[in-house]
């Protein structure tokens, strides 16, 4: 190795001076080296971390590990996004652990793309983020949205409303030991522990840390909390002077209780009522049903009389995610780059009590006697859920080419998610004990045998897209046509199950493909001005279980059904959305400042709803809409140790057609607000940081937001301030920068409402009940209460 | 004492809009109190210096205002095709070049006479340590200038694979500071890093010579931009 390294070293001097001899006539005068810039990418410049110097032909923000380091360590990427302009996050609690909501210019966490060093995340069938199961916040480097654009690049066939990414960082460069201990209120513990084997070996020289990390917390309401353990590894490794390997897992295994959606009404009557805390009883009869006492329990709670056992109501779930990147530089103009990753994910949830008929017909010979009594008539008190297991691996592939003034991007991503869906059930115990509450093990069977399922679906998802973008420096100018193919294959079987709908074999297959063009510009007005814009098309496919539940009809003959039909559900196509931003930045000494325009114009606009109590989506074509707004941020440096960040957001949204409930009749949607889209929102952060001291204060506004189609019922306007400190100690001994940090949440109690959508838009179409599907009064999650929490970290 | 905690509590509304609000109008504040860029106070020292009695008064042109010029007025040089300067070869031949700033080093390799020959020749003579003092006040600020106009790339590529790295730059300015040439002397080893920093440097609108440089007709600068990031 070494000794390549120096033929090398005397081959290139010996062309440098043969390239310098020719080109002496041009050399007539003389250099004057003038010294060394510094150039750091965290953003540090701008001291609370939320901005940094941006270039882009779009609409971009970036949170950095400077404002990362600042928040509760358990905090999930939504809330640590909550600040940014266009951003209207929520989490379901104060530490993060039992995930949120975000929503971008109206569109939901779903609509958008999520990357973890650039390995798409979102679920391989209806795309919903689960924010709370990557990576731990003490490795993270760097989160950053692109509010609309979708980046041409990035791995998606489901964002049609931008992209959000999480960089981790990478291994230190020395060894080193860090230990951090939170405990806060509501038996929040938290216990992190990273260790860096700093840089090592001669030859091929590497890096790696490996983290671990245990968090638990009470549910702030209820009874039932959160558990969740976390590990991180990453490696990087220059293999040579010209490539890089790095890689990174991480593995999350955590079970959490859920919160109770409240109603308005009800939110009003108790702010508190939750699931049932009495374990639901089975009845000697053997026969149970949704008005015994098996069901429901709780002690007659107004206007609520009903709610599940809080312990059948959980969201176990257990992922790994390995990412790696093999980049190689080719030569002065060409980079080639190779991002494989593997997805797993196993897990279920929402509400899994619910009672199960036993019988001697139906598919597979009807329901097994559950009860043991040996009679095949009663209805029993179960737990079931739905469970998804993911096994998606897949592959970026990337050229960058830079030729006089292009740099070319090009690349192909791939990937083949293997995705089953099914809803397995479990006997239950008069003490509150579930059968298997992973339903992996001791699940109820059919009468021939096989495993009782709820649903059972097989999707295979083929992804890909072929990408290819040009940016074009034309000194102040610059210009970045694009263009993407992206396109995904669904091929979905159905094996006969007891859901609606489900009772036979079949396979369907579909796929949604477009040309995705985009064209971005960029002007440097000055040294401190910049204008940009672009127009980008996104696209979205629809959810792959718009394939499921198209058997109707038809009789069982020996568990068998025959004589059915298939109905496909074929109004749902692929949602596109043409996305037009402009925008100035203005990046000065001490201040920085962008204001953004944009509009979306969408086609086929797809909306999901999702029922926490029954862990299912629904999608619905509603038609044609327009959103538009205004978003501004600006930022300080550090002066007297105080900076600034500030950020608002303004958006119009309407719903351009009206919204079909059956074939005979329609809502009039046309000229309402798209739901859960405030028309401002408002975010501000000050910063004091001096020496060893550290105090932040954070306030976030959102607006009133609508939460039917038919905007027949709101959500008031609220705003929730945080509040974060820090002292960090002299070294001494053993411990290395030891610091203590204080993080208050909602520090001023605010009580309020969140749409309900653990992905997907909160669809309610109206409260008028008479109007058919998809009417109702919607239900709600609680804003977290104050929430105070420290945490003591140290190196070694 | 009941009522009144709960008078307090009642008032947590407007209490937390009373702060967004404060901090909305601090950040107001922070921006009404944006002052002028660095250059300025260069351009304060480059005159303190042409005051001094040994410094002969400066002929026409005057330095060049820093007031970026009129958008219309400034045509951008196209970027030269990268030549075998551009290419890592004579990057051996300029590294004992040090870090540091140290004015006319010489490639080492090219036998040219340790002092610059002026093109042109002031009408005045000038004493060796005006030249100097002239000279290095003119990388001052020029270093000062990439200073401000420095970033770090923010494409996807760059943010996903953060590159770490420190580019050696040339360019070639002229006396009326037109951006004439830029190419690489030492890549960073990152593509990412090479393009950006001649972005930078391309996209820039330098100040000109004046006195600097005994009024040569153009003059080539080595710059080392350093890109790194800091983590935890």
């Amino acid at each position: 190795m070494k000794k390549h390294t120096t033929f090398w070293r005397l081959s290139l001097l010996t062309l440098g001076m043969a390239a310098a001899g020719l080109q002496h006539a041009a050399l007539a005068q003389s250099s004057t080296d003038i010294g060394t810039v510094k150039i750091t990418g965290s953003g540090d410049a701008l001291g609370n971390g939320l901005m940094i110097d941006d270039d882009s032909v779009k609409a971009k923000s970036t949170v950095t590990r400077a404002a990362i380091e600042k928040e509760r360590a358990s905090a999930n990427a939504y809330q640590l996004l909550n600040l940014l302009p266009g951003v209207n996050s929520s989490s379901y609690d104060a530490t993060g652990l039992f995930g949120g909501n975000l929503r971008v210019r109206g569109f939901n966490s779903d609509q958008m793309g999520f990357t973890i060093n650039g390995a798409p995340v979102n679920d391989s069938g209806n795309f919903a983020v689960y924010p709370q199961e990557y990576t731990d916040s003490e490795n993270l480097c760097e989160v950053f949205i692109t509010q609309g654009a979708t980046d041409t690049d990035a791995p998606h066939v489901g964002a049609s409303g931008g992209n959000v990414g999480l960089v981790t960082c990478a291994p230190n460069d020395k060894f080193n030991v860090r230990l951090t201990q939170s405990l806060g209120q509501l038996n929040f513990r938290r216990s992190f522990m990273r260790v860096d084997t700093g840089l090592q070996g001669k030859d091929i020289p590497f890096k790696a840390f490996a983290s671990f990390s245990k968090s638990s917390s009470d549910k702030f309401k209820g009874l039932g909390g959160a558990d969740r353990d976390h590990i991180d590894l990453g490696f990087e490794s220059k293999i040579s002077s010209t490539t890089t390997f790095n890689a990174n897992l991480a593995y999350n295994r955590a079970v959490n209780n859920n919160y109770l959606t409240l109603t308005k009404a009800e939110f009003a009557a108790n702010p508190s009522l939750d699931f049932s805390s009495v374990v639901p009883q089975h009845l000697a009869s053997g026969n149970e049903n949704v008005t015994s006492n098996f069901a429901y329990g709780s002690a007659g709670v107004t206007p609520r009389t009903k709610t599940a056992y809080y312990g059948y109501s959980l969201n176990p779930f257990e992922n790994a995610l390995l990412t790696a990147r093999l980049q190689s530089r080719i030569n002065d103009k060409l980079t080639l780059s190779a991002e494989p990753y593997f997805w797993y994910g196993y897990g279920t949830g929402g509400t899994q009590q619910t009672t199960l008929a036993e019988s001697s017909t139906g598919v597979h010979g009807g329901v097994a006697d559950i009860n043991g009594n040996g009679l095949k008539t009663d209805t029993v008190g179960i737990y079931r859920g739905s469970v998804t297991q993911t096994n998606r691996p897949g592959v970026t592939l990337k050229a960058n080419y830079d030729v006089d003034n292009h740099k070319i991007l090009a690349g192909v991503w791939f990937e083949r998610a293997n995705h089953r869906q099914t809803q397995p059930g479990t006997t239950l115990d008069n003490n509150g004990g579930i059968g298997d509450l992973w339903l992996r093990n001791n699940l109820l069977t059919y009468n021939d045998g096989t495993t009782y399922e709820g649903r059972n679906y097989r999707t295979i998802s083929t992804g890909k897209s072929i990408f290819v973008t040009d940016t074009i420096n034309l000194g102040r100018l610059e210009l970045v046509p694009a263009l993407r193919y992206t396109g995904i294959t669904r091929d979905f079987e159905n094996t006969a199950s007891s859901g609606s709908g489900l009772g036979a074999d079949y396979q369907v297959s579909r796929t949604y493909a477009k040309t995705l063009p985009s064209f971005g510009v960029r002007y440097k007005i000055d040294d401190a001005w910049q204008a940009y814009g672009n127009v980008t098309q996104n696209m979205r496919a629809p959810s792959n279980f718009v394939l499921s539940g198209w058997v109707s009809g038809g009789t069982y003959t020996n568990g068998v059904l025959g004589g059915f039909t298939l109905k496909p559900n074929n109004g749902i196509q692929a949602e596109t959305a043409l996305n037009t931003e402009a925008g100035l930045r203005f990046a000065g000494q001490e201040v920085k400042a962008s204001v953004a325009f944009y509009q979306v114009n969408f086609k086929n606009r797809l909306a999901s709803g999702f029922n926490p109590e029954t862990a299912s989506y629904t999608d619905f074509n509603v038609g044609d809409s327009r959103v538009r707004g205004i978003e501004l941020q600006a930022g300080t440096t550090p002066k007297h140790g105080w900076s600034f960040f500030g950020s608002a957001s303004f958006t119009e949204s309407v719903i351009n057609s009206n919204f079909p409930v059956s074939a005979t009749s329609t809502l009039a949607t046309a000229g309402m607000v798209f739901p859960d889209t405030p028309k401002m929102m408002l975010g501000a952060s000050a910063q004091y940081a001096n020496g060893p001291y550290l105090a932040s204060l954070s306030a976030k506004h959102v607006g009133k937001r609508y939460t039917t189609l038919m905007n027949d019922e709101s959500l008031d306007a609220y705003t929730t301030v945080d509040f974060n400190a820090g002292y960090r100690f002299a070294s001494s001994g053993f411990f290395k920068n030891p610091t203590v940090r204080l993080n208050i949440s909602n520090l001023f109690d605010k009580k309020y409402l969140i749409a309900n959508s653990g992905s997907g838009s909160s669809i309610t179409t109206t409260v008028d009940t008479t109007k058919g599907s998809g009417s109702g009064v919607p239900q709600y999650y609680v804003g977290a209460p104050r929430f105070a929490s420290v945490s003591l970290s140290s190196d070694f | 004492m009941g009522t009144a905690v709960q008078w307090v509590y009642q008032q947590r509304d407007p209490v937390s809009w009373s702060f967004a609000a404060l901090m909305g109008l601090s950040l107001l504040w922070g921006a009404s109190q944006w002052s002028a860029p660095v250059l300025h106070k260069d351009d304060t020292e480059m005159s303190a210096y042409l005051e001094t009695p040994a410094a002969p008064s400066p002929p026409t042109p005057q330095p060049k205002p820093l007031v970026p010029p009129p958008v219309a007025a400034k045509t951008v040089t196209p970027a030269p095709p990268k030549t075998a300067m551009a290419n890592t070869q004579p990057s051996e031949m300029l590294a004992p070049a040090a870090e540091s700033r140290v004015a006319h080093v010489q490639p080492a390799a090219a036998p040219v006479v340790a002092v610059p020959v002026p093109t042109s020749v002031p009408s005045k003579p000038v004493t060796a340590e005006v030249v100097q003092a002239m000279n290095s006040t003119y990388e001052g600020k020029l270093l000062a200038y990439l200073e401000r106009i420095k970033r770090y790339p923010t494409s996807r590529e760059a943010r996903l694979t953060q590159p770490q790295g420190t580019v050696r730059l040339w360019l070639e300015i002229s006396h009326q500071g037109e951006i004439l040439g830029a190419g690489v002397v030492n890549s960073s080893g990152s593509n990412i890093l090479d393009s950006e920093a001649l972005r930078t440097v391309r996209a820039g609108q330098y100040p000109s010579f004046g006195e600097a440089f005994s009024g040569q007709e153009k003059h080539r600068f080595v710059v080392a931009l350093k890109y790194q990031i800091e983590n935890s």
